[in-house]
């Protein structure tokens, strides 16, 4: 597995432009618009002058075997969508619908240790909170990891995520470093969605004080092995745009990785998983690492629990 | 939370012998016994008493929403002609309205609240009193919240006032529905979390090896990838599965069995109603044709067939004529075979016939994404090569009928085929719309995903004609066109894209009759239902064929149907799968 590299950027960039521009359609526009019913037709028409009503319900006759008489085929009538000029108010329809309901979901992605090369255990976390429509949600994301030795690293943020796609929500908010070393603080934008071949992808660019800037890209995949057990690879890269020695990132591409995690559905919301990562740090990244005397590529195991409520 | 754990499993494919409304069985009692047929109410003036029943149906505990303590609600038997009474008292905690479906009347006493009344708080009595112009098999059921879910639900027969055309010796109403021992704001919850929360016949790696024994792994790789690629799922034939249902025959479970009785030779009716909240049910008796005689209350010219589907909402009247000295098994499976509803009829109480095993799941094929294949058309996308190879693998499995041979540009004027659509509304493009087919089909006579070449004859929409004409049967004068949408990853469904909140009511002028041109964007199967206003289904070319209250339209199909807006006031017309409903897909039809 190579890790993902700066020059694979723009593509991506460009995987995520084409997946937010519809629904999955098929339809060649020039094909499928443009035949059938025409268009100047779907606006309001003017309803045909009433003729008496009877009741129906009290039918007579024997049916005419052929259908009645005059069928004008269907789309050479006027056509509208049939929507009145007025609201609900005006004709006393006061809506009982759940349609707005919101909703939220507690999930943690990732919950439990890890053990890597260099005998290092650690506690991991990849969880979110989420409250509101289908459409509008508020959103907080947590993700990190604290090593048995002390050290830590993570962070804390916070979204309104809207949707702009079938597939695809933007997210605007703000995110907090936590761990070791400075607490830097960004301003967030992002895009979270499904790809084409239900890729999941989360993408968002950070910008901070003193004009620090950064990327960070995750994309994973459920692979069903049974109905229970489902196999997720998952790629991850972060990228900064200026050196943070007091946080050991570089410019550049700093970090990749690669994990494989299988789980077991217990329960929907309750799944106990084992997996491995691959990671490797980049350019200065990978340098103020090796001054700190760590190694620029770790693998580790790791076992957890993936569970919502 | 639920725990959907294997042990527990069986208890709610096969219910408890014994389950029901415990107060109603006054306890348990052995197995293989039924529970009482539904108490049956006649004449002109009913009361009913809505409230909550402690229920048993899977070893759990539960509390239902209830008619005089019966599940499901009594039988309401009425004759054509009078005048019914029905004083309705809510003894719940919570507001309560029941919905007459399928009967004319006037609005205000349609009972939808916030749509033509404005619903029965607790404690109140609301007394519904309306004129029964109609004859043949009904039912009611609560239009609050999720009491449909819970329980509130019945039969309703109404007797000709002349002799009824159709003589039997016997007649049943057999109604179906779907138990859940979990809340249904739950479920509802749950949907809008993980849509596929409850589909566990979801393609996995196992099955794809399953696949590619039959078809070979180029094949069965491409089908997989292409939709992985339209990030679409085969396998959404039911938004809530067996995983939770329980799936119950008048009130028992497939343990329970309800058994109806006959002497061989004797001419049986049986009145099927399916008062689902969400399942679609196969229905067979195997060992007995069935001759079709009504749908949706009016009479049908009658048709021999083996086995019909059954949407939500819908009901069929048909005969049989058993005439060995044995029992038959009444077998309606869930149109996605996690489950089925089962009932005996039997000369004698306490025999029983075997009982089929669920059919293998079908899954949603080319013609149901109105996928154009074989036409020339370059997508151009990545997934078009894997698109066509599956289409030859799918279509040489003879899975799909009509769409070998189907020429998208021909489409035949009698029979219906596959016509090209256009996707006028913006929001149809929009956040709520998830596909876009290219091409629907017309035909009415598709069984739909799950039925198609099963080797037995299928009810289709094509075998059914009304035995009269309605009285209004002038042409219509102009065109109603809606777009069945969704998007399944967000749970959203609407009409046009536009959920009911969002949306106008549609606007009739009283007297107009109306067409209503219905495509189905989606990959799930709707059972569309106007309130208060006859749907008189069109054959593909337009010409009137039957008079039916609620319509069902299989993915990728285009539907017509005439309206005659000859009833004032605010009418719901809506998805009749409960939680599509409650989703948005719903709006007010106003004539005026």
């Amino acid at each position: 597995m190579k890790p993902l590299e700066s020059r694979h950027i723009p593509l991506v960039a460009c995987a995520i432009a084409i997946a937010l521009t519809g629904p999955a359609s098929w339809a060649q526009p020039s094909a499928a618009d443009h035949a059938g019913m025409d268009h100047g037709a779907m606006n309001h028409a003017a309803p045909p002058a009433p003729a008496p009503p009877e009741h129906a319900g009290m039918d007579h006759g024997p049916a005419d075997p052929d259908g009645s008489s005059a069928a004008p085929p269907i789309g050479s009538l006027p056509a509208s969508d049939g929507a009145g000029e007025r609201g609900y108010d005006s004709y006393g329809i006061h809506p009982h619908m759940m349609d707005n309901a919101p909703t939220w979901q507690v999930l943690f992605d990732k919950f439990g240790a890890s053990h890597n090369r260099d005998g290092h255990n650690a506690l991991e976390w990849d969880g979110r909170f989420w409250f509101g429509t289908a459409t509008d949600r508020l959103l907080l994301k947590s993700e990190g990891e604290r090593e048995s030795g002390g050290g830590s690293d993570g962070k804390v943020e916070a979204f309104w995520s809207h949707a702009v796609s079938p597939f695809w929500d933007l997210q605007l908010g703000a995110r907090r470093d936590i761990g070791a070393g400075p607490k830097r603080n960004w301003a967030a934008i992002g895009i979270e969605g499904v790809l084409p071949y239900d890729i999941e992808l989360q993408a968002t660019a950070y910008a901070g004080p003193s004009g620090r800037s950064a990327l960070a890209l995750k994309a994973e995949y459920d692979l069903l092995l049974t109905q229970r057990l489902i196999l997720t690879p998952e790629l991850e890269a972060s990228l900064y745009g200026k050196d943070d020695p007091d946080r050991g990132v570089g410019a550049g591409l700093s970090a990749g990785s690669f994990s494989l995690r299988l789980r077991y559905e217990v329960t929907r919301e309750f799944a106990p998983y084992v997996g491995v990562s691959f990671e490797r740090k980049f350019g200065q990244t990978a340098g103020y690492a090796a001054d700190a005397g760590e190694s620029r590529s770790q693998a580790a195991v790791m076992a957890g629990v993936r569970f919502w409520f | 939370m639920t725990a959907l754990s294997l042990p527990s499993r069986r208890r709610f494919v096969h219910g408890l012998a014994a389950g029901g409304a415990l107060a109603a069985l006054g306890g348990w009692r052995s197995a293989l016994a039924s529970p009482p047929p539904p108490q049956e109410l006649r004449g002109t003036e009913f009361h009913l008493d809505i409230g909550e029943t402690p229920v048993n149906f899977t070893g759990a505990a539960r509390i239902a929403t209830t008619v005089n303590g019966q599940l499901p609600a009594p039988l309401l038997r009425w004759r054509e002609g009078d005048t019914v009474t029905l004083h309705v008292t809510n003894r719940l905690r919570e507001q309560t309205s029941i919905h007459w479906h399928g009967i004319l009347l006037p609005t205000g006493m349609d009972g939808v609240p916030g749509m033509s009344f404005p619903g029965i708080d607790p404690g109140q009595t609301f007394t519904y009193r309306f004129d029964v112009r109609q004859s043949g098999t009904y039912w009611y059921h609560s239009h609050s919240g999720f009491q449909e879910q819970t329980g509130l639900y019945g039969a309703i027969v109404i007797d000709p006032r002349r002799r009824d055309p159709i003589a039997a010796d016997r007649d049943y109403t057999v109604l179906l529905s779907d138990w859940t021992d979990e809340d249904p704001m739950r479920v509802f919850n749950k949907l809008k979390v993980m849509p596929a929360y409850y589909n566990r016949i979801q393609p996995t790696v196992q099955s794809l090896a399953a696949d590619a024994r039959e078809q070979g792994w180029r094949g069965a790789l491409a089908e997989r990838l292409m939709w992985e690629q339209m990030r679409m799922d085969p396998t959404d034939l039911a938004d809530v599965s067996g995983a939770t249902y329980t799936y119950l025959t008048n009130g028992a479970t497939p343990a329970g069995n309800w058994t109806g009785l006959f002497k061989p030779g004797e001419r049986v009716r049986l009145r099927f109603i399916n008062g689902s909240a969400m399942t679609y049910f196969d229905v067979r008796i195997p060992g007995l044709k069935m001759t079709v005689v009504a749908a949706d209350g009016q009479d049908v010219r009658p048709v021999e067939i083996e086995e019909f589907r059954i949407g939500v909402a819908e009901t069929y009247d048909v005969i049989v004529e058993p005439r060995e000295d044995r029992a038959y098994t009444i077998f309606s499976q869930a149109m996605d075979r996690s489950g089925y509803a089962r009932a005996t009829l039997a000369p004698r109480t306490g025999m029983q016939a075997d009982v089929p095993a669920l059919d293998p799941v079908q899954r949603l094929g080319m013609m149901d994404m109105g996928m154009a294949h074989g036409t020339g058309a370059e997508h151009g996308a990545p997934g078009k090569d894997a698109a066509h190879g599956a289409a030859g693998e799918a279509t040489s499995h003879g899975a799909m009928p009509g769409m070998e041979h189907a020429d998208v540009h021909g489409a035949g004027a009698d029979q219906g085929g596959m016509v090209e659509v256009r996707h006028p509304y913006p929001a149809e493009r929009g956040v709520g719309n998830a596909m876009l087919p290219d091409v629907v089909s017309t035909r009415l006579d598709d069984p739909g995903v799950g039925l198609r070449d099963n080797g037995r004859r299928v009810l289709t929409y094509a075998d059914l004609r009304s035995v009269r004409e309605p009285d209004d049967n002038r042409p219509p004068s102009r065109e109603i066109e809606l777009h069945l949408t969704g998007n399944m990853e967000r749970y959203m469904w609407s009409f046009n894209g536009v959920k009911f909140s969002d949306a106008r009511p549609i606007v009739l002028r009283y007297g107009e009759r109306v067409r209503f041109v219905l495509v189905n964007d989606t990959m799930m199967t709707h059972p569309i239902h106007l309130h208060g206003l006859w749907s008189d289904l069109e054959s593909p070319d337009g010409a009137f064929q039957v008079r039916k209250h609620t319509i069902s339209l299989n993915p990728a199909q285009r539907i017509s149907y005439r309206v005659s807006a000859d009833a004032r006031g605010n009418w719901a017309y809506h998805c009749h799968l409960l939680y599509h409903m409650e989703a948005g897909m719903f709006r007010a039809v106003v004539v005026e």
